[in-house]
């Protein structure tokens, strides 16, 4: 239905974003939290637009942007993660001295390009919403101007992405060269229609695929990842792990899943591919997370793995699985991140391991909610970890991809390591030398037993949003 | 008015439960009561459920209350159900009522242990063990209560686990058992399989109806008795029951003598017509209790410990048992069961009493000459060795007599002898142990002699009552030489059991028999009399004499060292090399291997992560390249 309703929920978080930007100059220094707490209103009513559009199919300026039900489950989602990022935010600025005007602006920014880049199914506009997402999220990698990693991984974020949306709009001016055409729905069915695109058009899809290969970060288009996740200040480094890689895989269902599953002949190399940078993602990014000591880099390499268990979902064509893994994987990684950022004081921030021994009796609500969402990412049950993993490894299964699913299984073998190793330094190793920080800190304990429940919800009671799950992907039938 | 019955086992149930989550915080004089309580409630209720059942008709036995569905998966089916018949009814009354009075005995035994709550919390817990164990209607809910009783056992064996022969005791208790439950669990499987449910009535109709043929009777039925000697410590898994005497008194006497270990008579009772359908699995378990109730009445001989004479006393006693399961007189071996658990938990809790009144002594060589400072200790004692002994009108006299005269009508004449040496044997080494305790010089220590002292109430009423009941109780089944109809607990379980087909004896032939068991059971005594009391020099000229068959009798035959040689050594030996050799180097390598390669692969890739853009850049243009060079050809 054409209506201007499709545009209310991009409009509102824009504006809320240009609002936050000049109340800013106007606000004393200690008022700043209501920036915050504004946000977070804005929020609201946008998500409220977003519920109440549900089954609706809005869609405006000529069917560019839409709200299908798999567009609002993914805005809805991003919502969610921006509102938990928010609160883990609030102190965290005020004692890393983070600038707060444009941290909150250039955050809502960053949410309305996800929210475009989910609401179209043209790639141009795509490409813009990742352009909008991309700049504000250089932007953010450097907002901690005093801290030189911080300077460092903006530098290095700009420069790769701009490399790699350079793929990516090669990519798209191959595509276009080859249909004559940006929509994703007419390029699937110039490939299905079985006339002889070249390899123009392959090479245009390949490209296109690199270029969101780096937003998902997969190996080999990952190495970014590590340093921007380090130097990034922490909770905009939760976001980095869990938005732009969400929002990747939005679009690669929306490119993909037809494309897989409509195309036979030509799709056999994309999906060898695929499945290939998938090991290799699985393999890489665990085998490289034992050897790291910061947290930080840690839960990068975990995120990185991450994205090749995603990629298996893609590559089964389970969309539900693939949907409700992202829907988990926010609250288990966020979980985590604020557990890290819940350890620190003033311009200070305890990143390593060794920062970590006895804090499990020391701080145990901490310790517990930080133990059952590492528990949660490495698979366990009752989490929805497990939960997750195990949707996408049967659909697998169910799809023939046996040594895909072997290797997986392996590989998150390797990864309890990693993750357990932590819980044991939190129970099971006498501290050194004291921690001591910060514990007044509601909205971020806040976030830690919403995502405790969330990652407990969804891996035991899971129907309700199964449910939701399964009326979002029927938009891609 | 019968349907509550459920509730026998639910109350102890409920105590055990307030006592684990509170018993800490609680006075000791509301846990003696509330513990006592609640097996008396059961004991009430059981009295009333008797009575309940004895106004019922035979055809609508058992009574089965299904509380509701616990096991349920394809075509099997388990519930937490119970059931009441005379078998189960007869012994939750055992279990109840002997088990209250040792409740309170426990009240005065322990009154200074520090661990007093943890104590009736495992007393309480296994009353309820035991009932689910006999009032189950399915064999799978009685193992439940099996292995919980086998756990309960473990838990009081070692209840003084400070004590390093305590901690090994129980664990020597439990791993026997193991060997035991294997068997059992798996003539459990074979019911299901071949009756396809575990409920004893599906199993009887089973069997009747002809759907389990010989062959897989004997299979199952040996398979359960093996369980049945780990349980009632018979040849050869009866190694255990000795050393469990580390627990204290009371358990010993309520675990170890009255109720658990005869749970493998119940079992074969309540099994039986399994075994009157297998003849070789009956023989079997004949021989083995014949067997057994002379040899350990020969290793009860030699043996100075007070507690340990009682412990050998039991597997004999239970010999007695399982030859009346046996030779097909299932009632007979319950009767023993029901006399037995009187006399022989109150000799257990008599030489608790002379424990208690020589400071924890147990060695008869430092007793002697008690009788005129125990003046109530020593008159229930010599009841308990009366009844035990055979003499005749006491309990135990009707009851073993039963089984030997049973066993001869069914033409087990080798049993039988056995049974009437076995006999000989029993009243010797009881009026050894009167003698060497209550008679003769006095051998204590000084300072032990002064704090000598009649135990407080708690511990002597239930002595009295179960003196009382030693004597008075064999009269409910007489044997046929008085009258036909007088065998009143035969006929209570005539329902459950199979009539028993032989029994064509004479009068005159049972009045013989009954003559020779007394008179055997007189000579016994009276030996142990010119042994230890006329000439006790005696003793010391044959062990001088005979020092072989004294020290293989003394140390048990050397069983213990044998099953140590053969089995626990070997095992223990062969853990440790598969341990070195494999654990710690295959498995643990395998492990450490896979780590370490892991972690230096992980090493390797992380040299890519320079830090640098241009090599990031590189890496992200090489993977591109790969990546379309492959779509490109």
């Amino acid at each position: 239905m054409n209506s201007f309703s499709a545009l209310i929920p991009l409009l509102i978080i824009v504006f809320a974003s240009l609002c936050i930007m000049i109340l800013e100059a106007f606000l004393k220094k200690e008022n700043k939290d209501y920036l915050a707490y504004i946000s977070i209103i804005f929020l609201v009513v946008c998500g409220f637009f977003l519920v109440r559009a549900w089954n609706k199919d809005f869609s405006y300026f000529n069917g560019n942007l839409f709200l299908d039900n798999l567009s609002l489950f993914f805005s809805f989602i991003f919502l969610i993660t921006t509102f938990l990022v928010i609160l883990i935010s609030m102190k965290y600025i005020s004692l890393q001295g983070v600038n707060c005007g444009e941290y909150y602006s250039l955050l809502l920014l960053a949410l309305s390009g996800m929210l475009i880049m989910v609401s179209s199914g043209d790639l141009l506009v795509i490409f813009l919403g990742l352009e909008v997402l991309s700049i504000s999220s250089y932007s953010l990698a450097g907002l901690r101007r005093k801290d030189e990693k911080s300077s460092e991984a903006a530098i290095k974020y700009f420069l790769l992405g701009c490399f790699a949306s350079a793929f990516l709009v090669y990519g798209i001016a191959l595509l276009y060269g080859a249909t004559y055409s940006t929509d994703i729905a007419s390029i699937i069915n110039h490939f299905q229609s079985g006339e002889s695109l070249g390899l123009m058009a392959l090479i245009g899809l390949g490209m296109f695929v690199i270029g969101f290969g780096f937003k998902i970060a997969v190996v080999p288009f990952h190495m970014w990842t590590p340093d921007v996740y380090e130097g990034a200040p922490t909770p905009i480094t939760a976001f980095f792990s869990v938005g732009p890689k969400a929002v990747g895989f939005a679009v690669l269902l929306r490119v993909l899943y037809p494309y897989l599953k409509n195309v036979q002949d030509s799709s056999k190399a994309i999906f060898l591919l695929l499945c290939i940078i998938s090991v290799l993602t699985m393999v890489v990014g665990n085998l490289i997370a034992l050897r790291q000591t910061n947290l930080k880099r840690i839960l990068a390499y975990s995120s990185i793995a991450h994205a090749g268990y995603l990629l298996i979902a893609i590559l089964a064509q389970d969309n539900a699985s693939l949907v409700f893994y992202l829907t988990v994987y926010i609250f288990m990684n966020i979980g985590a991140f604020a557990a890290v950022i819940a350890l620190g004081k003033k311009d200070k921030e305890y990143l390593e391991l060794e920062d970590y021994a006895g804090i499990g009796f020391k701080y145990p609500w901490i310790g517990a909610t930080f133990s059952v969402f590492l528990l949660s990412l490495a698979g366990f049950p009752p989490t929805g970890g497990f939960l997750a993993k195990f949707y996408v490894f049967s659909a697998a299964v169910r799809q023939d991809l046996v040594p895909l699913v072997i290797i997986g299984v392996l590989a998150s073998l390797i990864s309890v390591f990693y993750y357990l190793r932590i819980i044991v330094y939190m129970y099971m190793k006498e501290p050194s030398y004291e921690v001591d920080i910060n514990i007044d800190n509601p909205g971020l304990f806040l976030v830690l037993f919403l995502c405790l429940y969330g990652v407990l919800q969804l891996g035991i009671f899971p129907g309700n949003v199964l449910i939701l799950i399964k009326q979002a992907v029927t938009a891609l039938l | 008015m019968t349907d509550i019955f459920w509730l026998i086992p639910f109350i102890p149930a409920m105590s055990t439960l307030i006592l684990a989550i509170f018993g800490q915080k609680l006075p000791k004089k509301y846990i003696s009561f509330q513990a006592c309580f609640a097996v008396f409630a059961s004991f009430i209720i059981s009295v009333i459920s008797l009575v309940g059942l004895l106004q019922t008709s035979h055809e609508s036995y058992p009574l089965v209350k299904n509380l509701f569905s616990w096991i349920h998966a394809g075509s099997f089916k388990a519930d937490l159900s119970f059931q009441l018949d005379p078998l189960s009814a007869v012994m939750a009354l055992v279990v109840t009522g002997v088990g209250f009075l040792i409740h309170v005995y426990s009240v005065g035994y322990m009154a200074n242990d520090k661990s007093y709550s943890r104590y009736f919390t495992y007393l309480n817990l296994f009353t309820f063990a035991m009932l689910i164990l006999v009032m189950s209607s399915n064999v799978v809910l009685m193992f439940v209560g099996w292995e919980g009783v086998g756990l309960c056992s473990y838990l009081l064996i070692g209840f003084w686990f400070e004590k390093h022969s305590a901690a090994n005791a129980g664990k020597k208790a439990f791993i026997v058992n193991r060997i035991g439950d294997a068997a059992f669990i798996i003539g459990i499987f074979f019911i299901l399989i071949y009756v396809g449910s575990g409920e004893f009535t599906a199993i009887n109709s089973a069997i009747s109806g002809g759907a389990i043929t010989q062959g897989v009777a004997t299979l199952i039925a040996v398979l359960l008795f093996v369980g049945a000697t780990g349980k009632s410590a018979q040849i050869p898994l009866y190694v255990w029951l000795p050393d469990a005497m580390e627990g204290p008194t009371p358990v010993s006497a309520l675990i170890h003598a009255a109720t658990m270990v005869t749970a493998g008579v119940y079992m074969v009772s309540r099994m039986n017509l399994l075994y009157t359908l297998s003849v070789d699995a009956a023989q079997v378990v004949a021989v083995v209790g014949a067997v057994t109730a002379i040899y350990a009445a020969t290793m009860a001989l030699t043996q100075n410990d007070i507690k340990r004479v009682l412990a050998y006393s039991t597997i004999s006693q239970i010999g007695y048992m399982f030859i009346g399961c046996g030779v097909g007189a299932y009632a007979a071996g319950m009767f023993h069961l029901y006399t037995h658990a009187f006399f022989k938990s109150l000799l257990f809790l008599a030489a608790g009493s002379v424990m208690h009144a020589l400071s924890g002594e147990l060695d008869m060589r430092k007793m002697g000459g008690l009788r005129k400072y125990l003046p109530l200790t020593y008159p229930t004692f010599l009841i308990g060795a009366i009844a035990i002994s055979g003499i005749p009108f006491l309990s135990g006299f009707f009851s073993k007599d039963a089984i030997l005269t049973h066993a001869f009508a069914s033409g087990q004449y080798f049993v039988w002898a056995l049974g009437i040496l076995g006999a000989v044997l029993t009243a010797f080494y009881m009026f050894r142990l009167i003698f060497l305790t209550f008679h003769g010089k006095e051998r204590m220590t000084p300072e032990v002699k002064k704090h000598i002292h009649e135990p407080p109430p708690a511990m002597t009423v239930p002595l009295v009552i179960l003196a009382f009941f030693s004597i008075v109780a064999g009269f409910i089944g007489l044997p046929v030489v008085f009258g036909k109809n007088l065998n009143w607990f035969g006929h209570f379980l005539e329902p459950v059991i199979k009539k028993s087909h032989e029994a064509h004896l004479t009068l005159g032939t049972e009045w013989l028999l009954i003559i020779i068991s007394v008179a055997v059971a007189l000579i016994g005594i009276l030996i142990a009399y010119i042994f230890y009391i006329k000439k006790p020099q005696i003793p010391h000229s044959l062990v001088a004499r005979f020092p072989f068959i004294y020290k293989l009798l003394y140390n048990k035959y050397y069983v213990d060292e044998i099953y140590n040689a053969t089995f626990v050594n070997p095992t223990i030996k062969g853990s440790e090399l598969i341990y070195d050799k494999f654990d710690l180097k295959v498995i643990d390598g395998a492990v450490n291997g896979t780590a370490s390669s892991a972690s230096f692969f992980g090493k390797i890739l992380s040299y890519f992560q320079t830090g640098l853009i241009k090599d990031y850049a590189l890496i992200f243009l090489l993977g591109a390249i790969l990546f379309i060079a492959y779509l490109l050809f």
